[in-house]
């Protein structure tokens, strides 16, 4: 049988070293996201970029896939968002945004950029905006760090949110538009996949689809990604097969 | 549940916390988590589980504050749990 890959797409670049690699793949995992926030990388862009390349290397080094990771998670103007996407959307594998105002939620659900919608409890997402992630394949995602760091009411206004936003993308068939990290911060964050999926199935997914969440979409997000960043999707919809030597 | 853990110290009390401030008193009604094996040396443990509310404490590991511990594996059998944990324990540890 073969042997899930789990990737964990949210852990901070700044938390993450050698032991936090080590450790992650103790725990299950084959990949890792290594996000850098649009904060650092506006105060200190080269470091950033070269940051995200040396724990690619590491993580080759260490048998871990490490994907590069933008996250807009400052309430910013749109046009500004366009700037940053313009500038960094060849640089980064994957663009997540964590929309703060309605307008930039409606915005982030249009544009082509932008691969992940992370969301959190105050985000409103309505039927255009499902619609809208189907027809461009985006990714919504949920982390798990919303739920560590709550108080007891906290949690559960998290998990009212989190069901709610399951229970609209499942009546939209849309269960591998989901995303489930860790959003880590700090190695404490970190947690084993299967702890995670027990998350999502008692959320009311079911398992097998919960272990998706965490293996089979996230790798699917990471290639495509890649595959565009190399040029072999001309257009949504096409992609340029290589040929075999 | 055959667990690595992170911490040990209380870790009964902190994994009927964890289930309680998730899943409230039902909850904890429904797991019945319960130590049944600490190995402190090599940091393993053997956690009882009913089976209808193992994924109830997974989701509560994974929603606490604290790393408490990580789930290894999950057997129907003690027997073959302590087995394991002393397999492990003969590895080591990252």
């Amino acid at each position: 049988m073969k042997k899930r890959r789990f990737y964990d797409l949210f852990v901070s670049a700044d938390c993450i070293t050698d032991g936090v690699l080590n450790y992650l793949k103790e725990i299950g995992f084959s990949g890792v996201g290594a996000v850098v926030s649009i904060g650092r990388l506006s105060s200190s862009p080269v470091h950033s970029m070269e940051l995200i390349e040396s724990l690619r290397q590491r993580g080759l080094e260490l048998g871990m896939d490490v994907a590069s990771r933008l996250a807009i998670d400052r309430p910013l103007d749109e046009n500004l968002i366009k700037k940053i996407l313009r500038k960094y959307r060849k640089k980064f594998e994957i663009i997540s945004i964590q929309p703060l105002r309605r307008g930039i939620t409606a915005f982030a659900c249009r544009d082509t950029r932008i691969d992940i919608l992370t969301l959190s409890p105050g985000t409103k997402i309505f039927r255009g905006d499902i619609d809208y992630i189907k027809m461009y394949d985006k990714r919504v995602e949920i982390t798990l760090r919303l739920l560590q760091q709550a108080d007891i009411y906290g949690k559960a206004k998290v998990l009212a949110y989190y069901q709610g936003i399951l229970r609209k993308l499942c009546k939209k068939k849309m269960s591998a538009a989901l995303l489930f990290s860790s959003g880590a911060q700090d190695r404490r964050d970190l947690r084993d996949p299967r702890m995670m999926a027990s998350m999502l199935y008692t959320l009311g997914l079911d398992y097998d689809e919960a272990l998706n969440v965490i293996s089979i979409h996230p790798a699917r997000l990471v290639n495509e990604n890649r595959d565009k960043l190399r040029g072999l999707v001309p257009a949504r919809g096409v992609k340029i097969l290589e040929e075999e030597n | 549940m055959v667990l690595r853990i992170q911490d040990a110290s209380s870790l009964a009390s902190e994994i009927n916390n964890s289930v309680l401030e998730l899943w409230g008193v039902k909850g904890l009604a429904e797991a019945m988590p319960e130590v049944v094996h600490l190995d402190l040396v090599n940091s393993v443990a053997i956690l009882r589980v009913k089976r209808e509310g193992i994924h109830l404490v997974k989701a509560a590991l994974a929603a606490y504050r604290k790393q408490l511990a990580v789930t290894l594996k999950v057997t129907g059998s003690y027997k073959r749990a302590l087995k394991l944990a002393e397999n492990i324990s003969k590895k080591p540890s990252f």
